[in-house]
């Protein structure tokens, strides 16, 4: 074992709930033995939450598996001691664990679409483990069901009869948790429960998972997001290559770290990063921006430049565009509607904004409020039902393909999912080499790798990967490619749609770090859509807030950030989970 | 400390299994015949043997000797290669004018799309082997027709499914971002939408190539496919069908032998879909 053990927690009070010490998981891979899990102790007590935290591929989740004895047929499980109350976990044969899993351990997973069975009701998956373990009649099954849907929040009668694919994601993740805790199973297990969800939904599931700590379930919570960990856990261990490094208190670890990655993780949180300054008070009372009501139908009217730079950052110099300059792009009164079978539903209504060389725009908005569509419009992808795109002073939507194509390379895009972005049967040399120009014949083929190597090594990509397809790449590799690919063509605008959010906080920086640097050395525009805030004010000049396919507010991000106008801007911001972190406080 | 081991479930797989195995044995066997006849038939085909016509298997003849004195066995031998190249011309023929018109269908436009389904649709009211025959008898048998009629008739069936899946490719991100690279159409194409709409049509022709074989011998056996006295399995079974009572040897090892390959390359073919649908690596 290595890091500082878990004594304290453990000697004080009473006996911990849960007690695992000297936890190895090996996986056995085709001959080839990997060790995930190497020597992970933990305690819980009894209404109490340990975070669990680290970067994907650190073994978190292999030590949840391990704990419900799901780890699979190629792992191998080792343990000095597996404990949970009086029960011994170790060497529970399938129909032992199947007693287990459910009654005292419950689990939720990041993706409940995937999680929950697309053919059954929602009120018959919520009923399925107390049919599993309980002696409860049908009328008690009924009963409890809704209770467990009261106690999750979802208080619509209907909820229970319907399908997972009519609910939204948060009420998705809501039915699983009703599910999880059905049986009052004394540890809950949360493997990234609010990953997927945007910021305001977000919040209320960790406010969820709170009660349910509250009313006495422990609470295993794993995340890579110190910042959701940060406002629930008491306890947290960082977890680094199989092995915890450190664990502590929340709050003395946030303040005072001691391991080097733990340091890291801490540092790498944009909202903890050298830009923002913890939202400054002293913000000037922000004349600038006009409060923006909804966008009008009229031409973009040009940003005022901001009165003064006071408050803002480096970031200040390279946001204030020589105001006469054209915008290298523009949207204007872009509207677009889809057919569905109940009407045409617009996903993007009367949308303008501009983007000058060497600024950032940031889109923020919820899952459903167009920001992707608007993605597609700008990128040519797909035609708007009425406005205009106009990429640098000539007109980019509703012209025909052969007019774009001269302009196709200056524009590119980075995909929200970065996988189905790629030709599976491609490798990374074939799918960064073909957004390449220049000659492509045979001699040209080291001088063309040389241009790969160098584009993944901007990206923190080693050249060994460019021989491996995209099915054999992490999520965050994946992701970095389809960066390097955006940048091949030296496009001068950049659309990227979510380019982060699937990543690891350190490499999240590290691409974010990259760029800004594209565009302070080469005037590279971006238009950044995420729904996490964080990132945004982070590499941001202006934002604009979207919701229902419209633009909310606009302005530059510091005071947007400081001053939202709009309610929706207010909700949002209010739903981030970054204060706990910036105050390093633990949740209570 | 107690070390607590949860050994891992142990997977039964190990080894090739039997099916798969037999089966490609078959399909080797089956195109070893049809490359070197000669090496392994002890007669030639139309050796004419009055003096042992309709001997029993055994002895000097394996599988017997037909009417005429023929050994049957040398005769299926022979018969291999016929039966194969009307089953692997006609799925290939079909294959290329099916990928042709899919990709046709898909890529240009609603109503190129719209007259060329609609073709399709009426030659799917068509059993294949009824069409088949249908086109043999305009054009006159022999095995060059025998071919292309089955090619004709297995065509409608593979356009469909390439169609089905070029229109889901076309939309695919790889080919967006392919446009958004301002690669021209025809290569993003040739790149991208062609190879990765392939697959299931080529999976889809292992199992044809076993349906190729059986309307070719079918064709044959009608007398519609290569003329006499060429050895075909088709043909056999349609001269050994009169001597039935006498020499039941005649009729039943040539249809033993078309229902080993076809059972042989349908096992095959359902194997090999099997593997892509679950993501083999390719």
């Amino acid at each position: 074992m290595t890091g500082p053990a878990m004594t304290d927690p453990a000697m004080t009070g009473p006996a911990p709930l849960l007690d695992v010490d000297e936890l190895h998981v090996d996986f056995d891979l085709a001959g080839r033995r990997v060790a995930a899990v190497r020597g992970v102790s933990l305690t819980l007590r009894a209404g109490q939450c340990l975070g669990v935290v680290g970067e994907s591929g650190s073994g978190k989740s292999v030590t949840a598996r391990a704990l419900l004895g799901l780890a699979g047929d190629t792992a191998t499980v080792r343990a000095g001691r597996l404990r949970l109350g009086d029960r011994d976990l170790s060497g529970l044969s399938g129909n032992e664990w199947r007693d287990v899993r459910g009654r005292e351990i419950g689990l939720v997973l990041q993706d409940a679409l995937a999680s929950l069975d697309p053919l059954r009701r929602v009120g018959a998956q919520i009923a399925g483990p107390l049919r599993a373990h309980g002696r409860l009649s049908r009328q008690d099954v009924d009963a409890r069901v809704r209770e467990l849907l009261g106690v999750v929040g979802l208080t619509d009668p209907t909820i229970a009869r319907r399908y997972p694919h009519q609910l939204s994601g948060g009420q998705r993740q809501r039915a699983l948790i009703a599910s999880a805790i059905a049986c009052r199973p004394a540890l809950l297990i949360a493997d990234e429960p609010t990953t997927a969800l945007d910021a305001t939904v977000q919040a209320r599931i960790l406010d969820l998972l709170a009660e349910i700590k509250a009313a006495g379930t422990a609470l295993l919570l794993i995340s890579h997001d110190l910042g959701v960990v940060a406002r629930l856990a008491d306890d947290v261990a960082v977890m680094h290559q199989g092995r915890v490094v450190e664990t502590g208190p929340t709050g003395r670890l946030l303040t005072d770290p001691q391991h080097a990655h733990t340091r890291e993780l801490i540092a790498a949180v944009p909202s903890a990063r050298p830009k923002v300054a913890p939202p400054s008070p002293l913000t000037p009372p922000t004349p600038p921006t006009p409060p923006t009501p909804p966008m009008s139908p009229s031409p973009p009217k040009p940003l005022p430049t901001p009165v003064t730079s006071s408050g803002t950052s480096s970031g200040a110099e390279a946001t204030s565009p020589i105001p006469d300059r054209q915008p290298l792009l523009t949207a204007d009164g872009i509207t677009k509607s889809f057919a569905t079978r109940r009407g045409p539903h617009p996903a993007v209504r009367d949308v303008s904004f501009h983007l000058q060389a060497g600024e950032v725009l940031g889109l923020v908005g919820e899952s459903g409020s167009g920001k992707s569509t608007l993605a597609r419009i700008v990128l040519a992808a797909a035609e708007p039902d009425a406005g205009q795109v106009t990429l640098d002073g000539r007109p980019w939507s509703g012209v025909p393909e052969r007019r774009r194509r001269d302009l196709r390379r200056t524009i590119q895009g980075v995909h929200q999912d970065p996988l189905s972005s790629f030709d599976p049967r491609f490798t990374v040399e074939q799918i960064i080499g073909e957004a390449l120009t220049g000659p492509t014949g045979h001699r040209a083929r080291d001088a063309r790798r040389e241009q790969i190597t160098a584009l993944l090594d901007g990206v923190g990509l080693a050249p060994d990967l460019l021989a491996r397809r995209p099915l054999e790449l992490s999520g965050g590799q994946r992701q970095r490619v389809a960066i390097a690919r955006a940048l091949a063509p030296g496009p001068r605008v950049l659309i990227c749609d979510e380019p982060v959010s699937a990543l690891d906080v350190t490499i999240q920086a590290q691409i974010l770090d990259l760029l800004a640097g594209l565009r302070r050395d080469r005037g590279l525009a971006i238009l950044f859509i995420s729904h996490d805030l964080d990132v945004v004010r982070h590499i941001s000049d202006r934002v604009a807030v979207m919701r229902d396919g419209r633009i909310v507010e606009t302005g530059e991000t510091e005071s947007v950030f400081a001053d939202p106008r709009h309610d929706y801007t207010r909700a949002l911001l209010d739903a981030v989970p970054r204060s706990a972190l910036l105050s390093a406080t633990p949740a209570p | 400390m107690t070390t607590v081991s949860l050994p891992p479930a142990g997977r039964a797989r190990s080894g090739v299994r039997a099916g798969p195995a037999l089966a490609a044995a078959g399909f080797a066997a089956l195109v070893l015949l049809a490359a070197f006849p000669g090496a392994l038939a002890p007669y030639a085909p139309d050796a004419v043997d009055p003096l042992h016509a309709l001997s029993a298997p055994g002895g000097g003849h394996w599988l017997g000797s037909d009417q005429l004195g023929r050994d049957v066995f040398s005769r299926i031998v022979y018969g291999a290669r016929p039966s194969l190249v009307i089953g692997v011309g006609a799925t290939a023929v079909g294959v290329t004018a099916g990928t042709v018109l899919g990709l046709l269908a898909a890529l240009s436009g609603p109503r190129v799309d719209a007259v060329l389904m609609r073709i399709t649709d009426v030659l799917l009211a068509f059993p294949p082997l009824l069409l088949a025959l249908l086109i043999v008898a305009l054009s006159g048998p022999g095995i060059r027709n025998a071919t292309l009629a089955v090619a004709v008739a297995v065509v409608p069936a593979y356009a469909r499914i390439l169609r089905a899946q070029a229109l889901v490719v076309r939309r695919a991100d790889y080919v967006q971002v392919a446009t958004g690279l301002a690669i021209p159409w025809p290569r993003v194409v040739a790149r991208h939408v062609l190879p990765n709409s392939v697959g299931p049509v080529l999976v889809l022709a292992t199992i044809g190539l076993g349906e190729s074989i059986l309307a070719g011998a079918a064709l044959s056996f009608l007398g519609l496919g290569p003329r006499p006295p060429s050895p075909e399995w088709g043909t056999m079974l349609s001269d050994g069908r009169d001597y039935l009572d006498q020499a039941w040897w005649i009729a039943v090892f040539p249809g033993l032998a078309v229902t080993a390959a076809v059972t042989a390359l349908t096992a095959l073919g359902r194997r090999l879909q099997t593997r892509v649908r679950d993501g083999a690596p390719r």
